[in-house]
């Protein structure tokens, strides 16, 4: 008995041992990794640092350029382009100017000289044509890009030209070049074996800031780059802190620890409207980016007839959702693209809320109202339609709902299912349903990208969408005429004529012109919205 | 005693063996296609193209059992792969890089918990039915009852928001670890000052305890001595197993409080469909039950040796 009294106390305090070395363990434990340090950054000592703690909700991961699993803001930090999108359109960037040949196929740049990468490396044209090149070995990834699938040769012509040769004329390439990627230049040094395409080793660009530590899953330190050739940023250092829960980025900003929270998918509605009226801290809306609506399967034994796609276009109440779910916070949407979009200012009678209006649509179409069950039939069939939302998304499943209550008032059954992400995008890629949501790319891409996405099967919904429509190989076809047309007069020509198809065929169902927003505490200031809705303008921001 | 320890362990090799079956498995019963996500992901557009040449670069065109025994070959060496996330770091890298952080805020917890647990269970066993008895019972009530998640976020509004002593999270600042610490204790502290209360009281009614009152010791020294001793040797294989449950329990708080640990790098694999990831998180964590039954299992037998009689 003694002998087991004593192992028991043995136990006890190993017990407590192991527990206070687990603490000490964890506590003598570095978690950080620091990606790349490149020392050219020492902040003079006296002057106090301009210091701005930006979040996000998960880590920066890799932010090689070519590739697509880094935070687009930390990307566009660090690596520039040869042009950007501005207000005012594309401007030069690390390109000084270009010229386009007549027949719209050659583009041809002259570098900016004296720009180096924080390495000290010089940026010249042999630099942009090593990493075209990466990029292009890793050509299978880049599907999404017309302007590789085009692209037929790109050369340094000399150490301060660089051209770029396509297979047609192509007019959307300037924005494909200035988007945050894949057209952004990483230093040489980092290559591995020549290339991008398996990694790369450290993130060195041209860019305002470098990346001067990462501890992956907390935060990660921006410096200014010393070396930058233009105009430096006022802010010296970016802190992004990594904070996934969206409640506890709130109370995060509310108590100082960070002090801006940006972007839609981080700031709910309800979260923004209490930060603007709050004292001390402001919010910021964007224009209008892109748009939220749901897309009607054309192939569906019901939604194959137009006139029934027309009636459920005229039951939705836009106003009311953009009120009612949206806190007003995201404009009600009455055309597939925004007349602000490139192309889009189309003449278009918008669609308009009446359920008298669908209602005769739905008579005209042969669908009679059974008063006793309050649907309506066609040679004895119920008039019962499938809608599939994301179960992840709140916004898709309240719209949904909604959406349920708004059609039966015009005899039209909706039943409603939520599916896990990847499961409801399988869905939508292989063409299994009847209405689902879809989202437009936003600005810059729209309505190239978004358009041209139509035309790419098991992409997204689109393409198995539109396959009943009687003009679906015409639509397509006019698409890539738009993209290849050289004369502007043409070129808008044919997105009137597919605009208007789109519009008058009815398979998609705009809601609301999704916006951007950000909210700050009152000491930070410019805090704007850039052209592309993934950018993050930082470097423009300033502290007081 | 040897041949008891030597028939757990060997009984412990099929358990293991489910478990990196179950592990391997699940991932595969997942209605979505891993070449998909793994290439959805990384935001790249599932082409014909871009998914060939994915489930080559996966080894996804194997048939399963001949993954499944170069799998095994490779966890043996503990590597389990790539990310697919992020192809430069290793599966197993992620996880040497957030466990001491768990291990930290685990071990700060099992800390508070034995701490906190013990004394207030014999408290609460000495002074039953009064006051301090019955005010505990509402704590435990509560405590079991309240989700970590809503517990967490109402620490941090009193302690970050209003009363700013303590940051919201992260783990830069000091006096990070403790709001994390004690939300994820409060459930276990709940747990076994009810266990150690109850050991008590029963170990109370036991003839040894009228014994030594008729033989005129001190109350102090039959709680302290005696009493506490024995109700401790039931307690200490649930404690035990607690350092698991410590350990798996930290994904909700680790998120909330933005720490960087095992937890949340579960979360963000399975917000990413990082299968490499997830499958290392779920066979790690059958691996720590195994073990940790396993040494509760050798505990118990060594403190009573009858269990060591049963087959």
């Amino acid at each position: 008995m003694k002998f087991l009294k004593r192992k028991t106390m043995v136990i006890l305090v190993g017990l407590l041992v192991m527990a206070l070395l687990a603490g000490c363990t964890g506590a003598s434990g570095n978690t950080a990794e620091s990606q790349q340090g490149t020392g050219n950054n020492e902040v003079t000592g006296g002057e106090e640092l301009q210091e701005l703690v930006y979040v996000n909700f998960r880590d920066i991961r890799d932010l090689n350029p070519h590739l697509y699993s880094g935070e687009l803001f930390a990307q566009n930090l660090i690596f520039e382009g040869l042009v950007m999108i501005t207000e005012e359109g594309i401007q030069p960037w690390l390109a000084k100017d270009w010229h386009i040949s007549e027949d719209g196929r050659t583009y041809t740049f002259d570098i900016r000289e004296e720009v180096t990468f924080s390495d000290g490396h010089p940026f010249d044209a042999h630099v942009a044509y090593a990493n075209f090149q990466a990029i292009y070995d890793n050509i299978e990834r880049h599907g999404w890009l017309e302007s590789i699938r085009l692209m037929e040769n790109f050369e340094a012509v000399d150490d301060m030209t660089f051209r770029i040769t396509l297979s047609e004329p192509y007019y959307p390439l300037l924005t494909e070049l200035a988007v945050t990627r894949p057209f952004r230049f990483i230093s040489p040094n980092c290559f591995i074996d020549g290339t991008t395409k398996d990694g790369v080793d450290g993130m060195i660009g041209t860019g305002k800031y470098v990346l001067a530590e990462n501890h992956i899953d907390e935060y990660a330190v921006f410096e200014i780059n010393d070396t930058y050739w233009g105009e430096k940023p006022e802010i010296q250092r970016i802190v992004a802190r990594v904070i996934p829960d969206n409640q506890i980025r709130a109370l995060a900003l509310e108590t100082g620890e960070i002090d801006i929270i940006y972007g839609t998918n981080m700031v709910d509605a309800e979260t923004y409207l209490r930060f603007e009226e709050m004292p001390g801290f402001s919010g910021v809306l964007s224009d209008p980016l892109a748009t939220r609506m749901m897309i009607m399967n054309s192939t569906d034994a019901i939604l194959s007839d137009r006139l029934v796609r027309q009636a459920i276009n005229a039951a939705v109440n836009r106003e009311e959702i953009s009120e009612a779910i949206f806190h007003g916070l995201e404009a009600p949407a009455a055309r597939l693209l925004a007349p602000t979009v490139p192309y889009c200012d189309v003449s278009l009678e918008d669609y308009t809320y009446s359920l008298d209006k669908a209602n005769e649509l739905l008579e005209n179409a042969g669908w009679s109202m059974n008063t006793a069950t309050g649907i309506r039939e066609k040679d004895g069939k119920p008039m019962e339609v499938q809608l599939h939302y994301n179960i992840d998304s709140v916004t898709e499943k309240t719209i949904s709902e909604y959406m349920q209550g708004e059609l039966k008032k015009i005899g039209i059954q909706l039943s409603i299912t939520g599916e896990e992400e990847q499961s409801y995008r399988d869905r939508m890629k292989a063409g299994d349903f009847s209405i689902t949501f879809n989202i437009s790319w936003g600005t810059p891409y729209d309505p190239h990208s978004f358009l041209g996405g139509m035309r790419m099967p098991a992409v997204y919904g689109d393409y198995a969408a539109q396959q009943g429509l009687e003009k679906v190989q015409e639509l397509h076809d006019n698409i890539f005429k738009a993209f290849i047309a050289t004369d502007e007069g043409d070129r808008q020509q044919l997105y009137n004529e597919i605009l208007t198809y789109l519009h008058e065929e009815a398979i998609y169902v705009p809601l609301t012109y999704e916006r951007n927003r950000a909210i700050f505490r009152n000491g930070v200031e410019n805090v704007t919205f850039n052209p592309s809705q993934f950018e993050v303008p930082l470097e423009q921001m300033r502290l007081r | 005693m040897k041949q008891y320890i030597a028939r757990r362990i060997l009984l412990a090799i099929p358990m293991l063996l489910v478990v990196t079956f179950i592990s391997f498995g699940l991932i595969h019963l997942i209605p979505s296609d891993p070449v998909e996500v793994a290439l959805r992901v990384n935001e790249i557009i599932p082409t014909d193209e871009a998914i060939a040449i994915m489930r080559e670069e996966l080894g996804l065109d194997q048939p399963f059992f001949t993954r499944y025994a170069s799998w095994l070959k490779q966890i043996a060496r503990f590597d389990f792969g790539q990310s697919y996330i992020n192809k430069n770091r290793s599966v197993s890298g992620e996880i040497l890089r957030s466990l001491p952080a768990t291990l930290k805020l685990a071990g700060m917890s099992f800390m508070i918990v034995v701490g906190v647990s013990i004394p207030l269970g014999i408290i609460c066993a000495v002074y039953k039915d009064r006051l301090i008895d019955r005010a505990m019972r509402i704590f435990i009530f509560v405590a079991t009852a309240v989700p970590n998640y809503w517990m967490g976020i109402l620490l941090i509004w009193l302690f970050a928001v209003k009363l700013k002593i303590l940051p919201t999270g992260g783990n830069q600042q000091s006096g990070a670890i403790i709001l994390p610490a004690v939300t994820l204790s409060l459930t276990y502290i709940a747990t076994y000052m009810r266990l150690i209360r109850n050991s008590m009281l029963e170990n109370l009614t036991e003839n040894y305890v009228y014994y030594a009152r008729t033989r005129g010791l001190k109350e102090k020294s039959i709680i302290g001595r005696h009493v506490l001793k024995n109700s401790l040797h039931e307690s200490i294989a649930a404690l035990g197993m607690s350092v698991a449950q410590l350990i798996s329990g930290t994904v909700v708080v680790e998120n909330i409080f933005s720490w960087p640990g095992i937890g949340r790098l579960c979360i963000s694999a399975i917000f990413n469909r990082d299968y490499p990831v997830i499958q290392a998180y779920i066979l790690m964590m059958g691996v720590l039950f195994i073990l940790c039954n396993l040494l509760a299992d050798i505990t118990q037998a060594m403190l009573d040796p009858r269990l060591q009689e049963v087959k």
